[in-house]
């Protein structure tokens, strides 16, 4: 395998993407959105945390939702980031990964590629493209709630770079099973639209027939859930995990959808 | 050397290929033909590593394929296949040259030579879906000739084009042999008379002639020495007047109706724009044409001469 081969798809995906009309839509999206939420959500929230009138009432109000542990943040601002934040990316992680192999396969482009490349390659590079894509769009936030913060001087500038440190580890988790998820979707699907509804159709019926067949055949089918990659999500969202299921669990299911997704890429006829 | 051992394939229960044996070596044009469903374009694929063979071993310089150091040696023209319409024709290619191992300076000149080659280079920064699909072909060809291969798979390299396009593309074949062993595939008989001196012949999934046309077993499969024909697949049935018409030009030697909205048309070899004026003409009296191959289809050639 090479390196540089797998270098070059992956900024080729990166291209690829924001020179799409989906890509383009996604950004000013995402820019639009991200401008409202830091202003509207994340500052006005911040400080009614800190307003003494109402601190308490909406630190009650989080500790019921589960998110005790991140009402301890020392940095107000931030404990809203990571609430939008925690729900957004994975959804955006879906549909900006929803197209790495499956147009190039129905288009023909594909076997222009495998002409010049190793499958192994091909599969790696835009997955690590669009794992760059979802950590650009974390890091833009970061930087942009850090700016607020700047902004603010309400914060320790030092105690915000290193819980967004934190932060940008805990999203990337999030999102690179989902991206290696939709990578394996991708070496059937037809199209990007089909690779979605997939998406969504395997996760809603798994945890459908888990939650039925845990409740009333067999009590410890829930570990079933471990092969599915949005396991745990609201567990870490409120960062309520082991160390193991925060990180140890995101690599192995990465791993083995990379291992699955290269297998059935490689019997494929393209 | 382009050596295949053994290779069969089956899409369920049905056979594509059946235990293929052959030995291509390097020089002049190869043909693949044989009527729809006799296996070229599945043995095309397998070659090029598409899809893989239920069976059998192929081999490229002695080396087993696939192999990543055969990458840039072994090209082809995948039938169908199309460049990403989101990028210009010139960024895609200087991506394929750079996925060879050229350099980037390397990849623009490189990139350059083979537009030259084929024509096109003032449409280099234009998308795909901004060219005709003549023009597509082309840039799909010259996509096969970048970082000068050895050996070139075109599958039917001049299928649904028109005469002139498909013409350059022949010259620009011709043209290259001297460097490249093409192998091509196509249902247009008298284009690879033209083209190539050794010939495959599929039926049903099996190899089943090698011909050289340097032999007399040739004269078999070869047309008249002095005329040629053209297949046409109308879009309707033309009238009985219209086809007299076509009968009574100077240039056609005799029309017939070999399937429903098929003709097979033989013209004399003199006038070397015949199939542009004979268009010409149905579309004057407003007939338009589905396929047109220069010379007999296959089907026509091995099966309704019999």
């Amino acid at each position: 395998m090479s390196i540089n081969r797998v270098f070059m798809f992956c900024q080729f995906e990166f291209n690829r993407f924001l020179f799409s009309k989906r890509g383009i839509i996604a950004l000013i999206c995402y820019l639009l959105i991200w401008s409202v939420v830091l202003v509207e959500i994340v500052s006005l929230s911040a400080d009614v945390l800190r307003s003494s009138n109402f601190s308490e009432a909406m630190r009650q109000l989080l500790g019921e939702a589960g998110f005790a542990k991140i009402i301890e943040w020392s940095v107000p601002e931030l404990v809203f980031y990571w609430v939008v934040a925690v729900f957004s990316f994975p959804l955006l992680a879906v549909f900006s990964s929803a197209d790495q192999l499956c147009s190039d396969k129905a288009r023909g482009t594909m076997r222009f590629l495998t002409l010049r490349a190793t499958r192994t390659e091909i599969l790696l590079g835009r997955f690590i493209g669009q794992i760059s894509i979802s950590a650009s769009f974390i890091l833009i936030s970061i930087f942009a709630v850090l700016t607020l913060i700047l902004y603010k001087g309400e914060s320790s500038i030092t105690a915000s770079a290193l819980l967004c440190g934190t932060i940008f580890f805990h999203l990337l988790m999030m999102v690179v099973p989902i991206i290696a998820f939709m990578t394996l979707i991708n070496t059937f699907s037809t199209s990007s639209k089909q690779t979605i509804v997939y998406f969504f159709l395997i996760i809603v019926l798994s945890y459908l027939i888990i939650g039925l067949t845990n409740e009333y055949l067999f009590a410890d089918a829930h570990y079933a859930q471990l092969a599915l990659p949005m396991v745990y999500w609201i567990d870490r969202a409120q960062l309520s995990l082991s160390a193991f299921n925060m990180w140890g669990i995101p690599l192995i299911q990465t791993l083995a959808f990379l291992i699955l997704a290269r297998i059935q890429f490689g019997r494929s006829a393209i | 050397m382009l050596s295949l051992e053994n290779i069969s394939k089956s899409f369920g229960e049905k056979q594509v290929l059946n235990s293929i044996d052959m030995t291509i070596e390097s020089g002049s044009p190869v043909a693949l033909i044989g009527p729809n469903g006799a296996g070229k374009t599945t043995l095309f694929s397998i070659i090029a590593g598409f899809m893989k063979a239920d069976r059998g071993v192929i081999k490229y310089n002695n080396i087993k394929l696939p192999d990543a150091s055969q990458f840039g040696q072994l090209a082809v023209l995948p039938q169908d296949a199309q460049l990403d319409p989101r990028f210009t024709i010139e960024k895609q290619l200087r991506f394929f040259a750079r996925l060879q191992g050229l350099t980037t300076k390397a990849s623009r000149h490189e990139v350059s030579r083979i537009l030259e080659l084929v024509g096109m280079e003032g449409e280099r920064r234009k998308k795909p879906l901004e060219l005709s699909h003549g023009m597509r072909k082309r840039v799909c060809i010259s996509q096969a000739l970048i970082g000068r291969p050895s050996l070139v798979l075109l599958d039917e390299a001049t299928a649904g084009l028109d005469p002139l396009h498909a013409r350059s593309i022949r010259e620009l074949i011709s043209g290259l042999t001297d460097d490249v062993t093409f192998i091509l595939s196509s249902h247009d008989l008298s284009e690879l008379e033209r083209l190539c001196e050794r010939v495959f012949v599929f039926s049903g999934g099996k190899l089943t002639q090698y011909l050289n046309v340097n032999d007399a077993s040739l004269d078999n499969v070869a047309t008249t020495k002095n005329t040629d024909f053209l297949t046409l697949r109308m879009r309707s049935q033309l009238s009985d007047e219209i086809v007299t018409a076509i009968d009574n030009m100077v240039d056609v030697h005799a029309i017939t109706a070999t399937q429903n909205r098929e003709y097979l048309v033989e013209y004399f070899t003199s006038d070397e724009s015949f199939d542009v004026k004979l268009l010409k003409f149905l579309r004057e009296q407003g007939y338009e044409y589905q396929q047109l191959y220069n010379g007999k289809t296959l089907e026509n050639q091995l099966f309704l001469d019999e």
